[in-house]
């Protein structure tokens, strides 16, 4: 759960492993380190396992907060189709998506490209541009919030020192600069990331790639493409992955900036879980829509992975 | 040639610290405004710099109805006890994985891999259900279980790998002198593997101490909310009229803690987030 959805699942390495020695000591070796792992997995039974397979059980029923469930078989999967909110929020959250993910993986690009070399200043513009990456979604949205303000905030401070005088005050409740505001928050809060594992995806590339291309007469743009681009390709595909996955499971930015405004055409799919589960308290339904985002999650993902990997492969 | 290469390298300066300012921006003003009167924060035009330095903001930030510092040692002890049972869960794990082989060890470490492929959104409503059955709801406790189970897929992977590479004489020479498994895992492992730890650390302590979503839902009394959840009552303001320098402040404590230990552990935490999510 740490990270949404990792592209990649590590092999788990074998090299490492003990010599065998006396069967006796093995065998206690292989008690022990069943022993060690066991609480985990006690723990992610309970709090992973457990809740996966209620998620399913909750689906069937009409379960209010208080009180006893009743089974309803597919209820609330037809209320679901059927559900206008709903429907607007699959194609809203999906929406936000494709148009986030683009811009924030170019701009990643960009400044991965700006900062792959080794140097002091390289490596003090990194730790710069990773900085919004460790502040919460949360806090950095309040603090967007304040900033487009339009009687108080710093963005019409700067726009009227240099003699731009806008109308913000319907940013955030009016859609498309609602959308054009958190996107702008999202790209600002994680392009860090993303650009920190395109560089690292970079610096795996060797040095003898380029001077054989250099040496070839390709300048620095063709390179670019026909060099880092393909080769990064495995970096790329994560990244996407990444990218789309978060933005499919947006929240905190739109609850807090525009929350729902206007008309509920900015309620994303986790924040109408949210209304259903724990403003409405229709527990059952909240999780059948749960049920729902898992799977569509793990459809995207599985195309992406399907129309991104090495034709090569 | 040399010309070529020095204006190259000025252009490079030059977007480098437009890219540095734009970045930046949002974290200085906002660090200005929580030091603005008031009056100041009211005023139109709005201002950059303050005019005057005042300490209010941060001086009233426990006197509204809304006490924040309240909800700072709320997220604090949050973040410790996501950190401490995270930490011991997966450290514990990590040996077992990284050095002693059993029937289903694959297996398993892929189970616990493969849990973070969950959307931890989509689990909140039957987690909801289950921390209801343990009468954990509206509680600190609660919201320590949940996240942890969030970051220990990621902080046993870290512990894992970090273990894995200590060099198997070392711990054949412990066992010789007649060390025991699990204090092997003490003398020689830890002091070793505290990189990986830090990372560790900071991983769970950036999300323990972030979490939006999740608290919003598990915690119900304003003496039990988490920074990020407290803030959404600064929102929205007593009389309907927004405090300015008191929501500012509260987005300042809320993000300097988590900036300083990045700045002061950075080179950890880096290679905790490569070392996590490229393999």
């Amino acid at each position: 759960m740490a990270l949404g959805a990792p592209a990649v699942i590590p092999k788990p390495h074998t090299s490492m492993r003990h010599p065998r020695k006396a069967r006796s000591l093995s065998r206690q070796d292989s008690v022990f380190g069943l022993l060690m792992v066991a609480p985990v997995l006690v723990y992610t039974g309970i709090f992973f396992g457990i809740p996966t397979l209620l998620m399913v059980w909750m689906s069937l029923h009409d379960w209010p907060l208080l009180g006893d469930p009743t089974f309803v078989g597919m209820g609330n999967f037809s209320t679901a189709f059927a559900d206008p909110v709903f429907r607007h929020a699959v194609v809203f959250s999906l929406g936000y998506a494709l148009v986030q993910t683009p811009l924030v993986v170019a701009l990643a690009l960009l400044m991965a490209s700006l900062v792959r070399r080794q140097s002091k200043g390289s490596a003090l513009f990194r730790i710069i541009y990773l900085m919004p990456y460790v502040m919460g979604f949360g806090s950095s949205a309040f603090l967007w919030y304040w900033m487009v303000d339009d009687r108080t905030g710093a963005v019409k401070a700067v726009l009227l020192a240099v003699g731009i005088n806008v109308n913000q005050s319907a940013w955030l409740s009016e859609f498309i600069p609602g959308v054009i505001v958190v996107i702008t928050l999202t790209i600002w809060k994680t392009v860090g990331f993303f650009m920190l594992l395109m560089m690292s995806g970079m610096q795996s590339i060797s040095d003898e790639v380029y001077e054989a291309a250099t040496l070839d007469g390709a300048n620095k743009v063709k390179q670019f493409f026909f060099i880092t681009l393909p080769l990064l390709r495995p970096t790329l595909v994560m990244v996407f992955i990444f990218a789309i996955t978060w933005g499919v499971l947006v929240f905190d930015q739109f609850y807090i900036l525009t929350s729902g405004r206007p008309d509920n055409r900015t309620v994303s799919v986790v924040h109408w879980i949210f209304t259903n589960s724990f403003v409405r308290f229709d527990l059952g339904y909240g999780a059948a829509l749960s049920v729902l985002v898992v799977l569509g999650l793990a459809a995207i993902t599985y195309v992406q992975l399907k129309m991104l990997r090495n034709p090569e492969d | 040639m040399m010309k070529r290469l020095s204006l190259s390298n000025v252009s490079w300066w030059v977007v480098c610290s437009a890219l540095a300012i734009i970045i930046l921006f949002p974290i200085i003003v906002v660090l200005l405004a929580s030091f603005k009167t008031i009056g100041e924060l009211n005023t139109y035009p709005p201002t950059i710099w303050p005019n005057e330095v005042t300490l209010r903001n941060y001086v009233d930030l426990d006197s509204t109805s809304a006490n924040v510092w309240r909800s700072a040692w709320n997220s604090t002890v949050v973040t410790l006890g996501t950190v401490a049972l995270s930490l011991v869960l997966a450290t514990l794990a990590g040996y077992g994985f990284a050095r002693f082989k059993f029937r289903g060890d694959g297996i398993a470490f892929l189970v616990v891999l493969a849990t973070m492929m969950m959307p931890f959104q989509a689990l909140l409503t039957p987690l909801f259900v289950v921390l209801q059955s343990m009468g954990l709801i509206d509680s600190l406790v609660g919201l320590v279980l949940i996240y942890t189970m969030y970051v220990l897929p990621f902080t046993i992977f870290v512990m894992r790998n970090s273990m894995s590479v200590v060099p198997q004489a070392l711990i054949d020479a412990a066992t010789v002198d007649g060390v025991s498994r699990l204090r092997i895992l003490g003398t020689v492992m830890l002091p070793l593997c505290w990189p990986g730890v830090v990372s560790a650390t900071l991983f769970a302590a950036f999300m323990a101490w972030n979490e939006f979503l999740g608290a919003l839902i598990l915690l119900s009394s304003q003496e039990n909310f988490t920074l990020p959840v407290i803030l959404t009552t600064l929102q929205t303001g007593r009389y309907g009229q927004i405090d300015w320098g008191i929501l500012n402040a509260g987005v300042v404590v809320t993000m300097v803690p988590c900036l300083l230990l990045y700045l002061a552990l950075q080179r950890y935490y880096v290679s905790g987030l490569l070392s996590g999510s490229i393999r």
